[in-house]
């Protein structure tokens, strides 16, 4: 468990963590200044699949009923999930010095012996998810000495400035196991149910907090959609997380969507929705500039590195929505339930529910066996009109 | 009975279970690649001849940082192209090579290869900078010179600060120097100029340049333990 926990305390984090140089209470998260691997775009492309799968997580497991019945009831849901990685979220398009691609330097790349030559602005390299990367070569094509520019800090940025580059590489993942979830859930006799989440864990010196609130509805019941069938139900469901981590970065993630659910008196239950979700957040870090001038600039090719600027992106996800289908089974207080999801990273998931506490039942039978018996005395009526006939 | 039911999900349960031991383990590891430039530079040189360039890996942070945790380095690339050059016209005078200039003459060489040899500190280092070549001296212990890649026919006018001339590693030679090269990142680039197409070694043994700047890239991966 300890393990699990460490693992999913946030890949991205441990990614982070292997870069930063260190953080502080209600400081920014800080970075080597050697950190020249990414510029912020760079980052934020690298890492985007990874956001992706944190907020697919997030919205796993928000319910696997829409029969909420009239009645108090706590359980406690424990649930694994997985992502299936497409392979259109193991590349992304980096960002490359602004003089490739120029007649400031002749550059290539060779990917698989082919030979890309003169490449400019940007080149698909792998993400967190990907495989492995490919250096552009450069070669500055003006003599020693000759000068691009200036820098915003007035430095000359010389020609031979824009070298050779590497970027970082992927891990190989085609399915991800994502966050496990362990949440509270309170029933309430209006066909309400609640989910609560909360963990948290030192990131460094600074607590790093994940809270998310659930709130399910039924909604059928209102309208008596399927009334007097009371083994199928419509529900509304809405959630919201938030991820965050003082001033080094801060995540906040909803989701909205409509769900169904059948069930058998054998305890079976099949359950879809349709959802839209969102994920979106800020990260920031700085540079350590310790024991450096002002004047002083990274020996990198990207402005961005060389002026030692902090790295910021918005956080994003390739996912707004999602369908889902499950089975659940209920024996006792144990509540197996399982669904997979088409969205942006196909998801499974698999929990159990454990029902510590459930009473005050409402049974809307009492008004069904009334007007079952009320229908009953009108056949019993009408037979007799016709007999008499 | 009705616990068969359970099966199927503690049979996902299961498998997902497994599949965080694989995701663990693929995030055990983090790969890079940086690019260690060389900067070759030769003043009265002869060819055919070598050229010895070093290079220590510590002075990139990128390695002093997580060398405890390497698990691998490998050299995956390299590339080669010549910054300057100058040669002796049949009057006798020295002239700078420009392609873009017309009647340049043709300087080729037949090949050039490129080795790469460990390399050991001196028992008595003439300085106490770490990473000046004059500290070092070929490794006694692996006296083996890696065939990195070759060029052949090298035509100087396509090398002139042309970035594509690009070799892959072997994979065989990759995998042979990976873990020399995780414990031993001092090691030294050996550049074998051939004759000239046009050099005759009976009549003219050795052929004269001014001066040569060359560069090569190379490109190492490093796999790194989190």
């Amino acid at each position: 468990m300890r393990t699990l926990l460490k693992f999913n305390s946030l890949l991205f984090l441990v990614f982070i963590s292997f870069y930063v140089y260190h953080l502080k209470a209600d400081e920014y998260i800080v970075v080597s200044k050697d950190f020249t691997l990414f510029t912020s775009k760079n980052l934020q492309g690298y890492l985007k699949p990874l956001f992706t799968t944190i907020g697919e997580s997030f919205n796993s497991n928000l319910y696997s009923t829409a029969l909420y019945e009239n009645q108090w009831r706590i359980g406690l849901d424990i649930s694994i999930n997985g992502m299936f990685i497409p392979d259109a979220h193991k590349f992304f398009d980096a960002e490359l010095p602004i003089a490739y691609g120029t007649d400031v330097v002749d550059n290539a790349m060779l990917k698989d012996g082919k030979l890309y030559r003169q490449i400019g602005k940007s080149i698909s390299q792998p993400t967190l998810y990907g495989g492995t990367s490919n250096a552009i070569f450069s070669a500055p094509q003006n003599p020693s000495g000759s000068t691009f520019g200036e820098d915003s800090n007035g430095n000359i940025i010389y020609d031979s400035t824009f070298k050779s580059v590497a970027f970082a590489e992927g891990n190989n993942i085609d399915f991800l196991a994502g966050l496990p979830t362990i949440q509270l859930i309170a029933g309430f006799p209006i066909g309400t149910e609640l989910r609560l989440r909360f963990w948290t864990f030192p990131l460094q010196d600074q607590m790093m907090t994940y809270w998310a609130a659930i709130l399910n509805q039924r909604i059928d019941h209102i309208f008596d959609l399927f009334y007097p069938d009371t083994t199928m139900g419509i529900a509304l469901n809405f959630a919201y997380h938030n991820l965050d981590r003082g001033k080094g970065f801060n995540i906040n993630s909803f989701a909205l969507g409509l769900h169904f659910s059948k069930s058998w008196d054998i305890g079976f239950n099949l359950y879809g929705g349709l959802q839209y979700e969102n994920l979106s957040g800020d990260f920031m870090a700085i540079r350590d500039t310790a024991g450096i001038k002002p004047t002083d600039v990274a020996n990198n090719p990207y402005i961005e590195v060389r002026e030692r600027q902090p790295i910021e992106f918005k956080i994003e996800s390739f996912n707004n929505f999602r369908f889902l289908g499950g089975i659940s089974y209920r024996a006792s207080i144990f509540e197996l339930h399982a669904d997979a999801a088409w969205a942006a990273q196909p998801v499974v998931t698999v929990g159990l529910t454990i029902w510590i506490a459930e009473w005050g039942r409402k049974y809307r039978e009492t008004k069904k066996i009334e007007r079952f018996e009320e229908i009953e005395r009108i056949e019993r009526i009408k037979r007799k009109e016709i007999i008499q006939d | 009975m009705k616990y068969i039911i359970f099966l199927p999900f503690i049979l996902i349960t299961m498998i997902l279970s497994s599949c965080f031991t694989e995701t663990i383990d693929a995030f055990s590891t983090i790969n890079f690649q940086l690019v260690a430039p060389f900067h070759s530079t030769h003043v009265d040189k002869t060819v055919p001849d070598t050229s010895v360039d070093f290079t220590n890996l510590n002075k990139y942070k990128e390695y002093k940082d997580n060398k405890e945790r390497i698990k691998k380095a490998m050299i995956l690339q390299f590339n080669y192209w010549l910054d300057s050059l100058v040669y002796i016209d049949k009057g006798g005078n020295k002239v700078n090579f420009n392609p873009k200039v017309p009647n340049m003459p043709e300087i080729k060489f037949n090949h050039i290869r490129f080795y790469l040899r460990f390399a050991d500190k001196k028992k008595f280092p003439v300085n106490g900078d770490e990473f000046d070549a004059v500290n070092y001296e070929f490794s006694k212990s692996d006296t083996t010179m890696y065939l990195l890649g070759e060029f052949l026919n090298v035509d100087i006018k396509d090398y002139f600060r042309q970035a594509y001339h690009i070799v892959d590693v072997s994979d065989d030679v990759a995998r042979v120097i990976s873990d020399a090269v995780k414990n031993r990142p001092m090691f030294f680039i050996i550049t074998e100029y051939s004759h000239m197409s046009d050099q005759n070694p009976q009549i003219e043994p050795k052929r004269f340049f001014p001066y040569i700047a060359a560069r090569f890239d190379l490109v190492i991966k490093f796999e790194v333990s989190l």
